[in-house]
Protein backbone atom coordinates (compact mmCIF):
# COMPACT_ATOMS: atom_id res chain seq x y z
CA UNK A 1 0.00 0.00 0.00
CA UNK A 2 1.39 3.41 -0.64
CA UNK A 3 1.44 6.19 1.87
CA UNK A 4 -1.12 7.86 3.79
CA UNK A 5 -2.76 10.95 1.97
CA UNK A 6 -5.63 11.47 4.63
CA UNK A 7 -5.50 10.22 8.05
CA UNK A 8 -8.46 10.71 10.91
CA UNK A 9 -7.39 10.25 14.27
CA UNK A 10 -9.94 9.79 17.32
CA UNK A 11 -12.65 11.93 15.68
CA UNK A 12 -15.77 12.36 17.85
CA UNK A 13 -18.76 14.38 17.44
CA UNK A 14 -21.78 14.71 19.36
CA UNK A 15 -25.11 16.18 19.18
CA UNK A 16 -26.74 16.79 21.68
CA UNK A 17 -26.98 13.42 23.44
CA UNK A 18 -26.20 11.72 20.39
CA UNK A 19 -22.81 10.74 19.55
CA UNK A 20 -22.81 10.95 16.00
CA UNK A 21 -19.07 9.81 15.90
CA UNK A 22 -16.76 8.38 18.89
CA UNK A 23 -13.02 7.89 18.25
CA UNK A 24 -13.41 7.07 14.82
CA UNK A 25 -9.80 6.65 13.38
CA UNK A 26 -9.21 5.50 9.81
CA UNK A 27 -6.90 6.42 7.35
CA UNK A 28 -6.72 6.61 3.25
CA UNK A 29 -3.66 5.38 1.33
CA UNK A 30 -2.37 6.28 -2.35
CA UNK A 31 -3.70 3.79 -4.66
CA UNK A 32 -6.63 2.87 -2.95
CA UNK A 33 -10.41 3.17 -2.26
CA UNK A 34 -11.23 2.41 1.41
CA UNK A 35 -15.44 2.02 1.65
CA UNK A 36 -16.85 3.27 4.66
CA UNK A 37 -20.22 1.00 5.27
CA UNK A 38 -22.64 0.80 7.64
CA UNK A 39 -26.71 1.05 8.66
CA UNK A 40 -28.48 4.41 8.35
CA UNK A 41 -28.08 6.16 10.98
CA UNK A 42 -24.58 5.32 11.11
CA UNK A 43 -22.72 8.25 11.08
CA UNK A 44 -21.24 8.18 8.21
CA UNK A 45 -22.05 11.33 6.68
CA UNK A 46 -21.17 12.85 9.64
CA UNK A 47 -17.99 11.52 9.64
CA UNK A 48 -17.98 13.17 5.68
CA UNK A 49 -18.98 16.72 6.73
CA UNK A 50 -16.14 16.58 9.05
CA UNK A 51 -13.35 15.88 7.03
CA UNK A 52 -14.74 18.15 4.34
CA UNK A 53 -14.87 21.23 7.05
CA UNK A 54 -18.85 21.55 7.48
CA UNK A 55 -18.86 20.54 10.87
CA UNK A 56 -16.43 21.18 13.37
CA UNK A 57 -14.96 18.08 15.56
CA UNK A 58 -15.62 17.50 18.97
CA UNK A 59 -12.38 16.36 19.53
CA UNK A 60 -9.55 14.30 17.48
CA UNK A 61 -7.86 15.40 14.86
CA UNK A 62 -7.66 14.98 10.88
CA UNK A 63 -4.53 14.92 9.34
CA UNK A 64 -4.48 15.46 5.10
CA UNK A 65 -1.06 15.81 3.45
CA UNK A 66 0.89 15.78 6.05
CA UNK A 67 -0.63 18.64 7.70
CA UNK A 68 -3.07 18.89 10.44
CA UNK A 69 -6.71 20.47 8.56
CA UNK A 70 -8.47 21.16 11.70
CA UNK A 71 -8.09 24.84 11.76
CA UNK A 72 -9.24 25.01 7.77
CA UNK A 73 -12.58 26.11 6.59
CA UNK A 74 -14.37 23.96 3.46
CA UNK A 75 -13.17 26.25 0.92
CA UNK A 76 -8.84 26.12 2.05
CA UNK A 77 -9.82 22.27 2.92
CA UNK A 78 -10.93 22.09 -1.18
CA UNK A 79 -7.71 24.12 -2.36
CA UNK A 80 -5.79 22.19 -0.48
CA UNK A 81 -6.58 19.22 -2.39
CA UNK A 82 -9.71 17.25 -0.90
CA UNK A 83 -12.55 16.70 -3.61
CA UNK A 84 -16.09 15.69 -2.86
CA UNK A 85 -18.75 14.77 -3.90
CA UNK A 86 -22.66 15.41 -2.29
CA UNK A 87 -24.96 12.72 -1.44
CA UNK A 88 -27.46 14.62 -2.92
CA UNK A 89 -26.35 16.07 -6.43
CA UNK A 90 -24.90 19.56 -5.68
CA UNK A 91 -24.47 21.66 -8.51
CA UNK A 92 -25.19 25.38 -10.64
CA UNK A 93 -28.42 24.49 -12.00
CA UNK A 94 -28.55 27.71 -14.34
CA UNK A 95 -24.93 26.64 -15.91
CA UNK A 96 -24.41 24.25 -18.58
CA UNK A 97 -21.97 21.49 -18.25
CA UNK A 98 -19.16 23.18 -19.64
CA UNK A 99 -19.48 26.19 -16.99
CA UNK A 100 -20.00 24.36 -13.85
CA UNK A 101 -16.31 22.14 -14.95
CA UNK A 102 -14.72 25.27 -15.73
CA UNK A 103 -15.70 27.16 -12.33
CA UNK A 104 -14.06 24.08 -10.91
CA UNK A 105 -11.17 24.65 -12.58
CA UNK A 106 -11.05 28.40 -11.74
CA UNK A 107 -11.53 27.05 -8.02
CA UNK A 108 -8.12 25.06 -8.82
CA UNK A 109 -6.17 27.56 -10.34
CA UNK A 110 -7.48 29.94 -7.12
CA UNK A 111 -8.02 33.34 -9.49
CA UNK A 112 -11.37 34.03 -8.94
CA UNK A 113 -10.53 37.71 -8.34
CA UNK A 114 -10.53 38.50 -11.70
CA UNK A 115 -12.68 41.01 -12.88
CA UNK A 116 -13.00 41.97 -16.82
CA UNK A 117 -12.05 39.18 -18.65
CA UNK A 118 -14.82 36.85 -20.41
CA UNK A 119 -15.42 34.19 -18.11
CA UNK A 120 -17.23 32.49 -21.46
CA UNK A 121 -13.90 32.92 -24.05
CA UNK A 122 -11.33 32.11 -21.50
CA UNK A 123 -9.32 29.51 -23.40
CA UNK A 124 -7.76 28.55 -20.80
CA UNK A 125 -9.94 27.59 -18.21
CA UNK A 126 -12.41 26.12 -21.33
CA UNK A 127 -9.57 23.80 -22.10
CA UNK A 128 -8.60 22.42 -18.64
CA UNK A 129 -12.58 21.86 -18.63
CA UNK A 130 -13.05 19.99 -22.04
CA UNK A 131 -10.32 17.50 -21.00
CA UNK A 132 -12.06 16.46 -17.80
CA UNK A 133 -15.32 16.30 -19.23
CA UNK A 134 -13.87 13.88 -22.21
CA UNK A 135 -12.75 11.84 -19.30
CA UNK A 136 -16.07 11.63 -17.97
CA UNK A 137 -17.82 10.35 -21.33
CA UNK A 138 -19.88 14.12 -21.36
CA UNK A 139 -18.60 15.97 -24.08
CA UNK A 140 -21.87 15.49 -26.22
CA UNK A 141 -23.64 17.12 -23.63
CA UNK A 142 -21.15 20.12 -22.86
CA UNK A 143 -23.83 23.32 -23.17
CA UNK A 144 -26.66 21.79 -22.01
CA UNK A 145 -27.70 22.95 -18.76
CA UNK A 146 -27.76 21.39 -15.76
CA UNK A 147 -31.72 21.07 -15.30
CA UNK A 148 -31.95 19.07 -17.98
CA UNK A 149 -29.62 16.52 -17.25
CA UNK A 150 -30.54 13.24 -16.05
CA UNK A 151 -29.50 11.98 -12.56
CA UNK A 152 -26.85 9.76 -13.42
CA UNK A 153 -25.02 12.34 -15.63
CA UNK A 154 -25.62 14.97 -13.05
CA UNK A 155 -23.79 12.22 -10.56
CA UNK A 156 -21.08 12.22 -13.66
CA UNK A 157 -20.98 16.21 -13.64
CA UNK A 158 -20.57 16.24 -10.13
CA UNK A 159 -17.29 13.90 -10.36
CA UNK A 160 -16.14 16.10 -13.24
CA UNK A 161 -16.04 19.17 -11.20
CA UNK A 162 -14.05 16.99 -8.29
CA UNK A 163 -11.52 16.19 -10.67
CA UNK A 164 -11.25 19.39 -12.37
CA UNK A 165 -9.83 20.31 -8.77
CA UNK A 166 -6.70 18.13 -9.18
CA UNK A 167 -7.89 16.40 -5.91
CA UNK A 168 -5.12 14.61 -3.74
CA UNK A 169 -8.32 12.77 -2.20
CA UNK A 170 -11.90 12.10 -2.89
CA UNK A 171 -14.38 11.64 -1.07
CA UNK A 172 -17.32 10.80 -2.74
CA UNK A 173 -20.64 10.00 -0.88
CA UNK A 174 -23.02 7.53 -2.04
CA UNK A 175 -21.70 8.31 -6.02
CA UNK A 176 -23.71 4.90 -6.92
CA UNK A 177 -27.64 6.12 -5.29
CA UNK A 178 -30.51 6.19 -7.66
CA UNK A 179 -28.67 5.59 -10.78
CA UNK A 180 -29.71 3.02 -12.24
CA UNK A 181 -27.84 -0.70 -13.14
CA UNK A 182 -26.60 0.85 -16.51
CA UNK A 183 -25.28 4.01 -14.69
CA UNK A 184 -23.71 1.94 -11.50
CA UNK A 185 -21.78 -0.29 -13.71
CA UNK A 186 -20.21 2.38 -15.98
CA UNK A 187 -19.70 4.42 -12.41
CA UNK A 188 -17.78 1.14 -10.86
CA UNK A 189 -15.66 1.23 -13.96
CA UNK A 190 -14.77 4.88 -13.88
CA UNK A 191 -14.07 4.72 -9.98
CA UNK A 192 -11.59 1.74 -10.58
CA UNK A 193 -9.73 3.39 -13.38
CA UNK A 194 -9.26 6.64 -11.01
CA UNK A 195 -8.22 4.88 -8.43
CA UNK A 196 -4.80 4.88 -9.79
CA UNK A 197 -4.57 8.89 -9.83
CA UNK A 198 -6.48 9.69 -6.68
CA UNK A 199 -7.04 7.97 -3.52
CA UNK A 200 -11.22 7.44 -2.45
CA UNK A 201 -12.98 7.37 0.66
CA UNK A 202 -16.05 6.27 -0.16
CA UNK A 203 -19.24 5.57 1.34
CA UNK A 204 -21.59 3.49 -0.64
CA UNK A 205 -24.59 1.40 -0.36
CA UNK A 206 -24.43 -0.80 -3.05
CA UNK A 207 -22.70 -4.03 -1.32
CA UNK A 208 -21.95 -5.61 -4.30
CA UNK A 209 -19.99 -2.27 -5.90
CA UNK A 210 -18.13 -1.71 -2.37
CA UNK A 211 -17.11 -5.16 -2.61
CA UNK A 212 -16.03 -5.28 -5.95
CA UNK A 213 -13.91 -1.54 -5.88
CA UNK A 214 -12.39 -1.33 -2.13
CA UNK A 215 -9.31 -2.35 -1.41
CA UNK A 216 -10.11 -1.91 2.39
CA UNK A 217 -13.59 -1.81 4.02
CA UNK A 218 -14.78 0.17 7.37
CA UNK A 219 -17.94 -1.22 8.90
CA UNK A 220 -19.30 1.64 11.21
CA UNK A 221 -22.33 0.86 13.64
CA UNK A 222 -23.86 3.63 16.14
CA UNK A 223 -21.24 6.21 15.14
CA UNK A 224 -17.89 3.86 16.12
CA UNK A 225 -15.22 1.57 13.45
CA UNK A 226 -16.14 -1.51 14.39
CA UNK A 227 -13.52 -3.28 11.94
CA UNK A 228 -11.49 -2.24 9.00
CA UNK A 229 -10.22 -4.90 6.21
CA UNK A 230 -10.36 -6.54 2.85
CA UNK A 231 -13.49 -7.47 0.95
CA UNK A 232 -12.96 -11.01 2.03
CA UNK A 233 -12.55 -10.78 5.76
CA UNK A 234 -15.12 -8.40 6.34
CA UNK A 235 -17.32 -10.78 4.27
CA UNK A 236 -16.66 -13.27 6.71
CA UNK A 237 -16.47 -11.05 9.82
CA UNK A 238 -19.13 -12.24 12.53
CA UNK A 239 -19.74 -8.91 14.18
CA UNK A 240 -20.40 -7.27 10.62
CA UNK A 241 -23.09 -9.96 9.41
CA UNK A 242 -24.64 -9.59 12.67
CA UNK A 243 -24.80 -5.57 13.24
CA UNK A 244 -25.33 -5.28 8.79
CA UNK A 245 -24.85 -7.63 6.48
CA UNK A 246 -27.07 -10.47 7.82
CA UNK A 247 -29.93 -7.90 8.39
CA UNK A 248 -29.39 -7.06 4.36
CA UNK A 249 -29.41 -10.76 3.63
CA UNK A 250 -32.74 -11.59 5.72
CA UNK B 1 -26.94 39.80 -30.51
CA UNK B 2 -29.87 38.81 -28.41
CA UNK B 3 -33.36 40.14 -28.21
CA UNK B 4 -32.97 41.67 -24.90
CA UNK B 5 -29.39 43.29 -25.74
CA UNK B 6 -31.64 45.00 -28.98
CA UNK B 7 -34.56 45.36 -26.44
CA UNK B 8 -31.48 47.28 -24.01
CA UNK B 9 -30.15 49.39 -26.81
CA UNK B 10 -33.65 50.19 -28.63
CA UNK B 11 -34.82 51.76 -25.41
CA UNK B 12 -31.86 53.96 -24.73
CA UNK B 13 -32.21 55.24 -27.78
CA UNK B 14 -35.51 55.93 -27.25
CA UNK B 15 -34.72 57.71 -24.12
CA UNK B 16 -31.75 59.73 -25.73
CA UNK B 17 -33.92 60.53 -28.65
CA UNK B 18 -36.63 62.25 -26.12
CA UNK B 19 -34.28 63.69 -24.82
CA UNK B 20 -32.81 65.61 -27.72
CA UNK B 21 -36.77 66.59 -29.16
CA UNK B 22 -36.65 67.76 -25.52
CA UNK B 23 -33.87 69.68 -26.33
CA UNK B 24 -34.76 71.11 -29.53
CA UNK B 25 -37.93 71.85 -27.85
CA UNK B 26 -36.21 73.92 -25.47
CA UNK B 27 -38.13 72.21 -22.65
CA UNK B 28 -35.42 72.30 -19.60
CA UNK B 29 -37.49 70.40 -17.28
CA UNK B 30 -37.76 67.52 -19.40
CA UNK B 31 -34.22 67.21 -19.47
CA UNK B 32 -33.42 67.55 -16.16
CA UNK B 33 -36.02 64.73 -15.07
CA UNK B 34 -34.21 62.54 -17.82
CA UNK B 35 -31.12 63.81 -15.83
CA UNK B 36 -32.97 62.30 -12.45
CA UNK B 37 -34.11 58.68 -14.42
CA UNK B 38 -30.32 58.70 -15.94
CA UNK B 39 -29.19 59.03 -11.66
CA UNK B 40 -31.52 57.00 -10.02
CA UNK B 41 -31.12 54.05 -12.72
CA UNK B 42 -27.02 54.29 -11.73
CA UNK B 43 -28.49 53.85 -7.99
CA UNK B 44 -30.12 50.79 -9.55
CA UNK B 45 -27.05 49.79 -11.12
CA UNK B 46 -25.14 49.33 -7.78
CA UNK B 47 -28.00 47.86 -6.23
CA UNK B 48 -28.38 45.32 -9.24
CA UNK B 49 -24.80 43.98 -8.47
CA UNK B 50 -25.51 43.27 -5.40
CA UNK B 51 -29.24 41.79 -5.36
CA UNK B 52 -29.68 40.44 -8.77
CA UNK B 53 -26.11 39.05 -9.55
CA UNK B 54 -25.26 38.09 -5.61
CA UNK B 55 -28.51 36.96 -4.42
CA UNK B 56 -28.17 40.07 -1.46
CA UNK B 57 -31.30 42.18 -1.15
CA UNK B 58 -29.95 44.98 0.78
CA UNK B 59 -32.80 47.29 2.66
CA UNK B 60 -30.12 49.65 3.06
CA UNK B 61 -28.41 50.66 -0.52
CA UNK B 62 -30.39 54.22 0.54
CA UNK B 63 -26.93 54.55 3.11
CA UNK B 64 -24.40 54.45 0.10
CA UNK B 65 -26.96 57.21 -1.93
CA UNK B 66 -27.33 59.56 0.82
CA UNK B 67 -23.38 58.92 2.38
CA UNK B 68 -22.24 59.92 -1.46
CA UNK B 69 -24.89 62.76 -1.43
CA UNK B 70 -23.10 63.72 2.06
CA UNK B 71 -20.02 63.34 0.42
CA UNK B 72 -20.81 65.67 -2.18
CA UNK B 73 -22.62 68.16 0.36
CA UNK B 74 -19.59 68.19 2.74
CA UNK B 75 -16.72 68.76 0.51
CA UNK B 76 -18.85 71.84 -1.37
CA UNK B 77 -20.18 73.03 1.57
CA UNK B 78 -16.61 73.28 2.87
CA UNK B 79 -15.79 74.97 -0.83
CA UNK B 80 -18.72 77.47 0.00
CA UNK B 81 -17.59 78.78 2.86
CA UNK B 82 -13.70 78.72 2.38
CA UNK B 83 -13.52 76.69 6.18
CA UNK B 84 -10.91 73.75 6.10
CA UNK B 85 -12.93 70.13 6.76
CA UNK B 86 -11.03 68.87 10.04
CA UNK B 87 -10.53 65.34 10.06
CA UNK B 88 -8.29 65.50 13.32
CA UNK B 89 -5.20 67.36 13.15
CA UNK B 90 -5.81 67.11 9.27
CA UNK B 91 -7.31 70.24 7.86
CA UNK B 92 -8.58 69.62 4.27
CA UNK B 93 -9.69 72.36 2.35
CA UNK B 94 -13.34 71.56 0.46
CA UNK B 95 -13.60 71.33 -3.28
CA UNK B 96 -16.22 71.37 -6.32
CA UNK B 97 -14.44 69.77 -8.26
CA UNK B 98 -16.76 67.04 -9.95
CA UNK B 99 -14.08 64.36 -10.46
CA UNK B 100 -12.77 64.69 -6.59
CA UNK B 101 -15.95 64.70 -5.43
CA UNK B 102 -16.99 61.27 -7.20
CA UNK B 103 -13.95 59.70 -5.97
CA UNK B 104 -14.24 61.22 -2.54
CA UNK B 105 -18.14 60.03 -2.59
CA UNK B 106 -17.12 56.10 -3.90
CA UNK B 107 -14.63 55.86 -1.36
CA UNK B 108 -17.00 57.27 1.03
CA UNK B 109 -19.51 54.69 0.43
CA UNK B 110 -17.29 51.81 0.38
CA UNK B 111 -15.44 52.27 3.51
CA UNK B 112 -18.83 52.12 5.25
CA UNK B 113 -20.50 49.13 3.17
CA UNK B 114 -16.80 47.01 4.20
CA UNK B 115 -18.20 46.86 7.72
CA UNK B 116 -21.60 47.01 7.37
CA UNK B 117 -20.89 43.96 4.82
CA UNK B 118 -18.99 41.81 7.02
CA UNK B 119 -21.33 42.14 9.43
CA UNK B 120 -24.27 41.66 7.27
CA UNK B 121 -23.01 38.66 5.39
CA UNK B 122 -22.74 36.42 8.31
CA UNK B 123 -27.06 36.28 7.91
CA UNK B 124 -28.85 35.67 4.81
CA UNK B 125 -32.77 36.09 3.71
CA UNK B 126 -34.60 38.15 5.81
CA UNK B 127 -32.56 38.50 8.35
CA UNK B 128 -29.61 40.27 5.71
CA UNK B 129 -32.61 42.24 4.75
CA UNK B 130 -32.96 43.28 8.23
CA UNK B 131 -29.94 44.18 9.12
CA UNK B 132 -29.04 46.50 6.38
CA UNK B 133 -32.08 48.34 6.73
CA UNK B 134 -30.94 48.73 10.19
CA UNK B 135 -27.48 49.94 9.42
CA UNK B 136 -29.03 52.28 6.66
CA UNK B 137 -31.66 53.82 9.65
CA UNK B 138 -28.66 54.15 12.10
CA UNK B 139 -26.66 56.20 9.48
CA UNK B 140 -30.38 58.19 8.73
CA UNK B 141 -30.59 59.32 12.51
CA UNK B 142 -27.16 60.12 12.87
CA UNK B 143 -27.43 62.63 9.94
CA UNK B 144 -30.55 63.89 11.07
CA UNK B 145 -29.06 64.73 15.15
CA UNK B 146 -25.72 65.97 13.73
CA UNK B 147 -26.33 69.95 13.52
CA UNK B 148 -23.07 70.78 11.61
CA UNK B 149 -24.67 70.03 8.66
CA UNK B 150 -27.69 71.10 8.61
CA UNK B 151 -29.29 68.22 11.15
CA UNK B 152 -32.92 67.71 9.65
CA UNK B 153 -33.09 70.30 7.28
CA UNK B 154 -30.28 69.51 5.27
CA UNK B 155 -28.14 71.77 3.30
CA UNK B 156 -28.19 73.76 -0.08
CA UNK B 157 -25.07 74.09 -2.20
CA UNK B 158 -25.81 77.03 -4.25
CA UNK B 159 -24.01 76.40 -7.40
CA UNK B 160 -23.47 73.12 -8.92
CA UNK B 161 -19.87 71.69 -8.84
CA UNK B 162 -17.88 72.32 -11.69
CA UNK B 163 -16.49 70.12 -14.62
CA UNK B 164 -13.54 70.62 -16.60
CA UNK B 165 -14.74 72.22 -20.03
CA UNK B 166 -18.13 72.40 -19.01
CA UNK B 167 -21.04 74.35 -17.87
CA UNK B 168 -22.61 72.26 -15.60
CA UNK B 169 -25.68 74.55 -14.38
CA UNK B 170 -26.89 73.99 -18.70
CA UNK B 171 -29.21 70.83 -18.34
CA UNK B 172 -28.45 69.18 -21.65
CA UNK B 173 -24.72 69.52 -20.26
CA UNK B 174 -25.31 68.31 -17.19
CA UNK B 175 -27.39 65.42 -18.90
CA UNK B 176 -25.03 64.01 -21.24
CA UNK B 177 -22.13 64.07 -18.00
CA UNK B 178 -24.83 61.84 -15.88
CA UNK B 179 -25.46 59.88 -18.93
CA UNK B 180 -22.41 58.84 -19.48
CA UNK B 181 -21.29 58.15 -16.39
CA UNK B 182 -23.83 55.89 -16.38
CA UNK B 183 -22.93 54.02 -19.65
CA UNK B 184 -19.76 53.51 -18.36
CA UNK B 185 -20.87 52.05 -15.22
CA UNK B 186 -23.14 50.08 -17.30
CA UNK B 187 -20.15 48.59 -19.83
CA UNK B 188 -18.10 48.16 -16.39
CA UNK B 189 -20.67 45.84 -14.33
CA UNK B 190 -21.75 43.82 -17.84
CA UNK B 191 -17.67 43.16 -17.79
CA UNK B 192 -17.46 42.38 -14.34
CA UNK B 193 -20.52 39.83 -14.04
CA UNK B 194 -19.66 38.26 -17.13
CA UNK B 195 -16.20 37.69 -15.66
CA UNK B 196 -14.49 34.96 -13.04
CA UNK B 197 -15.47 36.80 -10.61
CA UNK B 198 -18.93 37.24 -11.79
CA UNK B 199 -19.60 34.03 -12.82
CA UNK B 200 -18.37 32.93 -9.41
CA UNK B 201 -20.71 35.35 -7.94
CA UNK B 202 -23.78 34.01 -9.69
CA UNK B 203 -22.71 30.36 -8.87
CA UNK B 204 -22.76 31.13 -4.97
CA UNK B 205 -25.97 32.79 -5.67
CA UNK B 206 -27.49 29.55 -6.60
CA UNK B 207 -25.45 26.89 -4.51
CA UNK B 208 -23.02 28.33 -2.08
CA UNK B 209 -22.41 24.82 -1.09
CA UNK B 210 -20.76 24.12 -4.47
CA UNK B 211 -18.74 26.85 -4.67
CA UNK B 212 -17.11 26.17 -1.35
CA UNK B 213 -16.50 22.54 -2.01
CA UNK B 214 -14.51 24.39 -5.30
CA UNK B 215 -12.06 25.93 -3.01
CA UNK B 216 -13.78 29.50 -3.65
CA UNK B 217 -14.71 31.61 -0.33
CA UNK B 218 -18.29 32.91 -0.65
CA UNK B 219 -17.96 35.50 1.84
CA UNK B 220 -14.81 37.69 0.20
CA UNK B 221 -17.50 37.33 -3.52
CA UNK B 222 -19.92 39.01 -2.00
CA UNK B 223 -18.26 41.11 0.45
CA UNK B 224 -16.20 42.18 -2.66
CA UNK B 225 -19.91 42.42 -4.75
CA UNK B 226 -21.26 44.51 -1.73
CA UNK B 227 -18.40 46.87 -1.81
CA UNK B 228 -18.60 47.65 -5.53
CA UNK B 229 -22.47 48.03 -5.40
CA UNK B 230 -22.20 50.26 -2.73
CA UNK B 231 -19.69 52.90 -4.44
CA UNK B 232 -21.54 52.87 -7.56
CA UNK B 233 -24.92 53.84 -5.71
CA UNK B 234 -22.93 56.32 -3.89
CA UNK B 235 -21.70 57.87 -6.67
CA UNK B 236 -24.81 58.12 -7.97
CA UNK B 237 -25.57 59.57 -4.78
CA UNK B 238 -23.29 62.40 -4.99
CA UNK B 239 -24.71 63.43 -8.64
CA UNK B 240 -28.27 62.86 -7.23
CA UNK B 241 -27.37 65.61 -4.76
CA UNK B 242 -25.68 68.03 -7.47
CA UNK B 243 -28.80 67.92 -9.72
CA UNK B 244 -30.91 69.24 -6.84
CA UNK B 245 -28.15 71.19 -5.25
CA UNK B 246 -29.01 70.15 -1.86
CA UNK B 247 -28.79 66.97 0.34
CA UNK B 248 -30.13 66.16 3.27
CA UNK B 249 -31.54 63.15 5.70
CA UNK B 250 -33.89 62.24 3.18
CA UNK B 251 -31.53 60.74 0.76
CA UNK B 252 -30.58 58.17 3.80
CA UNK B 253 -34.63 57.16 4.12
CA UNK B 254 -35.43 53.29 3.97
CA UNK B 255 -38.23 54.78 1.45
CA UNK B 256 -35.20 55.34 -1.07
CA UNK B 257 -33.75 51.84 -0.20
CA UNK B 258 -36.98 50.72 -1.09
CA UNK B 259 -37.32 52.61 -4.30
CA UNK B 260 -33.89 51.82 -5.62
CA UNK B 261 -35.40 48.42 -5.05
CA UNK B 262 -38.17 48.77 -6.91
CA UNK B 263 -36.53 49.69 -9.65
CA UNK B 264 -34.27 46.86 -9.91
CA UNK B 265 -37.46 44.53 -9.39
CA UNK B 266 -39.72 46.46 -11.78
CA UNK B 267 -37.21 46.64 -14.04
CA UNK B 268 -36.10 43.40 -14.36
CA UNK B 269 -33.60 41.63 -11.49
CA UNK B 270 -29.96 40.85 -13.08
CA UNK B 271 -31.37 42.36 -16.41
CA UNK B 272 -28.46 44.75 -18.11
CA UNK B 273 -31.00 47.59 -18.74
CA UNK B 274 -33.34 46.53 -15.67
CA UNK B 275 -32.55 49.39 -13.31
CA UNK B 276 -32.93 51.88 -16.62
CA UNK B 277 -36.42 50.35 -17.43
CA UNK B 278 -37.07 50.29 -13.63
CA UNK B 279 -36.27 53.44 -12.89
CA UNK B 280 -37.78 55.42 -15.79
CA UNK B 281 -41.75 53.58 -15.37
CA UNK B 282 -40.97 54.67 -12.09
CA UNK B 283 -40.32 58.56 -12.84
CA UNK B 284 -43.10 58.45 -15.55
CA UNK B 285 -45.62 57.14 -12.87
CA UNK B 286 -44.70 59.71 -10.53
CA UNK B 287 -44.25 62.59 -13.08
CA UNK B 288 -47.67 61.75 -14.71
CA UNK B 289 -49.62 60.04 -13.13
CA UNK B 290 -48.72 62.46 -9.81
CA UNK B 291 -50.14 65.09 -11.57
CA UNK B 292 -53.11 63.73 -12.03
CA UNK B 293 -53.57 62.46 -8.47
CA UNK B 294 -51.76 62.22 -5.46
CA UNK B 295 -52.74 58.46 -4.45
CA UNK B 296 -50.46 57.30 -7.70
CA UNK B 297 -48.73 55.12 -6.11
CA UNK B 298 -51.15 52.63 -5.51
CA UNK B 299 -50.75 52.20 -9.35
CA UNK B 300 -47.10 51.57 -8.65
CA UNK B 301 -48.52 49.28 -6.29
CA UNK B 302 -50.70 47.55 -8.26
CA UNK B 303 -47.98 47.11 -10.92
CA UNK B 304 -45.21 46.06 -9.02
CA UNK B 305 -47.46 42.92 -7.43
CA UNK B 306 -48.20 42.26 -11.56
CA UNK B 307 -44.56 42.01 -12.22
CA UNK B 308 -43.97 39.88 -9.39
CA UNK B 309 -46.94 37.96 -9.81
CA UNK B 310 -46.57 37.22 -13.35
CA UNK B 311 -43.07 38.50 -14.67
CA UNK B 312 -40.81 37.60 -12.65
CA UNK B 313 -37.90 38.94 -15.19
CA UNK B 314 -39.59 42.70 -15.11
CA UNK B 315 -40.03 45.00 -17.73
CA UNK B 316 -36.89 43.66 -19.72
CA UNK B 317 -37.85 40.29 -18.82
CA UNK B 318 -41.47 40.66 -20.66
CA UNK B 319 -39.71 42.37 -23.45
CA UNK B 320 -37.16 39.77 -23.49
CA UNK B 321 -39.33 36.91 -23.25
CA UNK B 322 -36.46 34.38 -21.78
CA UNK B 323 -36.60 32.83 -18.48
CA UNK B 324 -33.82 33.74 -16.19
CA UNK B 325 -33.46 33.05 -12.34
CA UNK B 326 -35.99 30.99 -11.30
Amino acid sequence: MGEVVLSLDRLSKRFGALLANEDVSLDLCEGEIHALIGPNGAGKSTLVKQVAGEIRPDGGSIIFDGQLINGLNTAARARAGLGRTFQVSSLISEFSVLQNVMLAVQGQQGNTFQFFRRFSSDAELGKLAGQTIEELDLQDRADVPVSQLSHGERRQLEMACALALKPRALLLDEPLAGIGPAGSQHMTQLLKKLKQQVPILLIEHDMAAVFELADRISVMVYGRIITTGTAHEIRNNKQVQEAYLGQEAS
Amino acid sequence: MRRETWISFGFMAAGLFLVVAAWFGDEPFTITLATKVVILSLAGVGLNLALGHGGLVSLGHAAFFGLGGYAMGILASHAQSFEPLMIGAWALEGTKSMPLIWLVAMLVAALFALPIGVLSLRTSGVYFIMITLAFAQMIYYFAISWPAYGGEDGMSIYVRNSFPGLNTLDPIQFFILCALILAICLVLVDRLVKSRFGMALEAARQNPQRVTSLGIDTFKLQLTAFVISAAITGLAGALYADLNRFVSPSMLSWQVSGEIMIFVILGGVARFAGPLAGATVFIALEHFLGGLTEFWQIWLGLLLLVVILFARGGIIGVLAGERRHG
